[in-house]
């Protein structure tokens, strides 16, 4: 405001009378009606424009420079009041000061000294100098120094939503009361625009999210796993939401619960599997099934301690939802802000990660519900494609066998009784391939027992011997070979298939493991033979093997050139 | 083939029933037993309800009972059967792998098992050692089944849960007693050993391996 001062030099020829006075009166007092009405005007002006933008951010940093320019201050913030005890303002917009000296300064102001007074009792405050205040904490080194004061709350409804602080009125005067009541009515208005554009906010955010949760099912379907799927659950979440991390925890109940995906770190998956969630909030959350809010985890007695986490940053607030996604699949959605970005925290709603998790859970169920429902028709069909063997193809060439038998007994011709012996011998051969497939049929592709292992590992040869090796067993591998002796088997088998693969220039390999008494395994090749020292270290190796267990490993030249390692443990061995 | 003279010193040839749903097999097994001259089989049948009733009228030395049959089990027969007459003794008959076969001879309390293959079983000195009343079970390998079936197979964890009475009923069964024995030594009723042994059958069966993959996938991994 521009004070008009009394002119020293004007013609006196009234003086006495008073009327120098009056009119000076007069002129001040016109002066002050026309600067006041200039100055309603510009409340107006800033009603209107601030009541015209729906952006939060754009809209508090409007109601600050309107405010400056209205009570003619140099310095003008807006302190938003957030849930932390230990930083009362959340949010500081400020006005006035340059970045530079911001960066000097440092950390904005969180709600201390002077202006935490105001956080605690909302009353407009006049101050003809800050530092006399005995609330006054005073200034950071670099602070620009500041004199005058005014502090006014601005409320929502009945809710105070922060404060506005001016200081530094033009000419090193003081606030008047004037200045008061129009940044009064400034901040009356600011609250209904700021409660404008919040409602706005929530309402586009609100309308994100569902968007998201409709989206969810098809994004889902294209995952190639669980795995994957889950992740896109959790990048999903935390773009929605601004979170700088956001995690997905699952297992078959609340006790058994393993970090599954991270999203916003990176993570060592090995690492990761060891966490442990015994102590945690997804643990609480999966239990009771209600969503949980938390303003910060790094304090919260419920989470689980954040330095167990390497690579995670500091968490503030977090919201943790329900996510059990599938039949015995118990499990929890959080996402998480870093203290720098709990402004973030503030704006999302938990009811919407809530249900986006539901019906990212519902899809997933879906999917994979899905996904079984193939598996189990490959099975079925695996199943009857076993059976039928068994019962139709096994028993029609055991009978054919029978017979040959008992026409050979008949004969007295030995080359006849040779020629049909040689023909049941196949048809033996053929009924112990079929009795493997049949196993093969019905074995699980993970199955860890012996039998299928060595199946696997002899499929796999193929790849290397350029054939498939003849492979066969003898006797009940599955209960005679237990889990000491089994990997010693498979180690020599290893060994062996890689020296014919290797060395031997083979076509042909022959595996038969069988067990009685001992545990034998040989593996006969037709190869180039064994030159001696070649591969001493792998066949001592294999030797050592078998000492370990009593047994022993003779290697040798096969019947029709070639090399034969004939390997054996007793099979008693513990 | 020779018929054995009923001769007084010739010993009363081994009476054998033959319990398969394929004619041809039962008709092979035949006739390679009574090519040996002293084994006759008096009886066949390729039901397993046919079979549960007729052997303790015929009370063979032994009887030879397919493992999978159209309307039941050999385990089931056997089970039955020797709860009747404890004297019968049985082999299982059957053309899965020898895990499965020993599997089933011992959950049946049959005295050993016969492969569906030609050559490497042999038949005859198989069926003359068993109606002598020799197991060709090998009892450390029978341990070594029960405990491979008490600590669960390995396909998945949750299957293999039995309860402690199943785990006892499972000992007793190895230790080759019939339903009846079982019942008489845990105070139960054999109708209710049966049902045990049934529940037995089908969690640690071999016709269980499908159903333990769906569980499997179901439970996720």
């Amino acid at each position: 405001m521009q004070q008009i001062a009394p002119d020293p030099d004007r013609p006196t020829g009234l003086r006495d009378s008073g009327f120098d006075e009056l009119l000076l009166e007069v002129a001040e007092r016109v002066q002050g009606a026309r600067d006041e009405r200039a100055r309603w005007e510009l409340l107006l002006d800033a009603v209107v424009t601030i009541g015209a933008d729906l952006s939060l951010d754009r809209l508090l940093s409007r109601i600050v420079t309107a405010a400056s320019r209205l009570a003619g201050a140099d310095y003008a913030a807006l302190g938003v009041i957030g849930q932390s005890v230990e930083h009362p303002l959340r949010t500081f917009v400020h006005h006035g000061v340059t970045e530079d000296q911001v960066v000097e300064i440092g950390e904005l102001p969180t709600g201390h000294g002077l202006l935490g007074l105001i956080v605690d009792h909302p009353e407009p405050l006049r101050l003809h100098d800050i530092a006399e205040h005995p609330a006054s904490s005073g200034f950071p080194p670099h602070h620009p120094p500041m004199g005058s004061f005014l502090g006014v709350p601005v409320r929502i409804r009945d809710l105070v939503f922060g404060n506005l602080y001016l200081t530094e009125k033009a000419n090193g005067e003081d606030f008047t009361e004037q200045d008061e009541r129009i940044v009064v009515a400034l901040a009356a208005a600011a609250g209904v625009a700021i409660e404008n554009a919040r409602l706005y906010e929530q309402a586009e955010q609100r309308q994100r999210w569902l968007e998201a949760t409709a989206e969810i099912n098809g994004l889902l379907v294209r995952s190639s796993s669980d795995q994957d799927a889950l992740q896109v659950v959790a990048d999903r979440v935390r773009d929605l939401s601004g979170a700088d991390l956001s995690w997905v925890v699952a297992g078959p109940d609340d006790a058994h619960l393993r970090i599954e995906v991270v999203s916003g770190a990176e993570v060592d998956r090995d690492a990761m599997a060891s966490w442990s969630m015994d102590r945690s909030l997804a643990r609480e959350v999966a239990r009771s099934g209600k969503p949980l809010t938390v303003t910060d985890m790094a304090s919260d007695p419920r989470a689980t301690t954040m330095d167990v986490i390497a690579g995670w940053p500091v968490l503030g607030p977090a919201i943790v939802v329900p996510f059990g996604h599938g039949v015995g699949v118990e499990g929890a959605l959080a996402i998480a802000w870093t203290p720098a970005n709990a402004s973030g925290f503030v704006g999302v709603d938990a009811a919407l990660p809530a249900s986006f998790a539901e019906q990212a859970a519902l899809a997933l169920q879906v999917i994979r519900s899905r996904a079984d429902q193939q598996q189990l028709a490959v099975f079925q069909d695996r199943d009857r494609i076993g059976r039928d063997l068994h019962d139709l193809v096994i028993q029609r060439l055991f009978a054919v066998g029978l017979g040959l038998e008992s026409v050979a007994r008949l004969t007295d011709k030995p080359a006849v009784a040779e020629r049909l012996g040689l023909a049941i011998d196949d048809l033996d051969a053929t009924i112990k391939d079929i009795r493997r497939t049949i196993f093969a049929l019905g074995a699980l592709d993970e199955a860890a027992d012996i039998q299928a292992e060595v199946t696997r590992m002899v499929e796999r040869s193929a790849a290397t011997l350029g054939f498939r090796p003849t492979l066969t067993f003898e006797g009940p591998i599955r209960s005679l070979i237990n889990d000491a002796t089994a990997p010693e088997v498979l180690a020599v088998l290893g060994e062996a298939l890689s020296n014919a693969a290797r060395h031997a220039h083979a076509s042909a390999v022959t595996v038969v493991l069988s067990v009685g008494q001992d545990v034998s395994l040989e593996i006969t090749d037709d190869g180039a033979g064994i030159s001696p020292g070649a591969v001493e270290s792998g066949l001592r190796n294999m030797r050592h093997r078998a000492q370990k267990h009593g047994g022993a490993c003779v290697i040798g030249p096969g019947p029709s050139g070639g090399t034969t390692v004939h390997w054996s443990i007793p099979a008693a061995a513990e | 083939m020779t018929s054995p003279l009923p001769d007084a010193e010739t010993p009363a040839p081994i009476r054998v029933f033959l319990l398969d749903d394929h004619e041809i097999v039962r008709r092979g097994i035949k006739d390679l037993l009574e090519s040996a001259g002293d084994i006759v089989v008096v009886g066949e049948s390729g039901l397993a309800a046919e079979a549960t009733s007729r052997i303790p009228a015929l009370r063979p030395d032994v009887a030879i009972l397919d493992g999978r049959l159209p309307d039941g089990s050999g385990i089931d027969v056997c089970r039955d059967v020797r709860s009747l007459d404890p004297s019968i003794n049985v082999l299982i008959l059957t053309s899965y792998d020898d895990d499965d076969a020993l599997f089933a001879a011992i959950m049946a309390g049959a005295s050993g098992y016969i492969l569906k293959q030609v050559r490497g079983t042999d038949f005859i000195s198989t069926v003359r050692l068993v109606a002598a009343g020799q197991s060709t079970l090998d009892p450390a390998v029978t341990a070594k089944v029960l405990e491979r079936l008490r600590n669960g197979p390995q396909v998945d964890p949750g299957i293999a849960k039995l309860t402690v009475q199943e785990q006892r009923i499972l000992e007793l069964i190895g230790e080759g007693m019939t339903n009846r024995q079982i019942a008489e030594a845990m105070f139960l009723a054999e109708k209710t050993v049966k049902n045990y042994v049934s529940s037995l059958l089908a969690t640690l069966g071999v016709e269980n391996r499908t159903q333990a993959a769906i569980y499997s996938t179901r439970h996720g991994s």
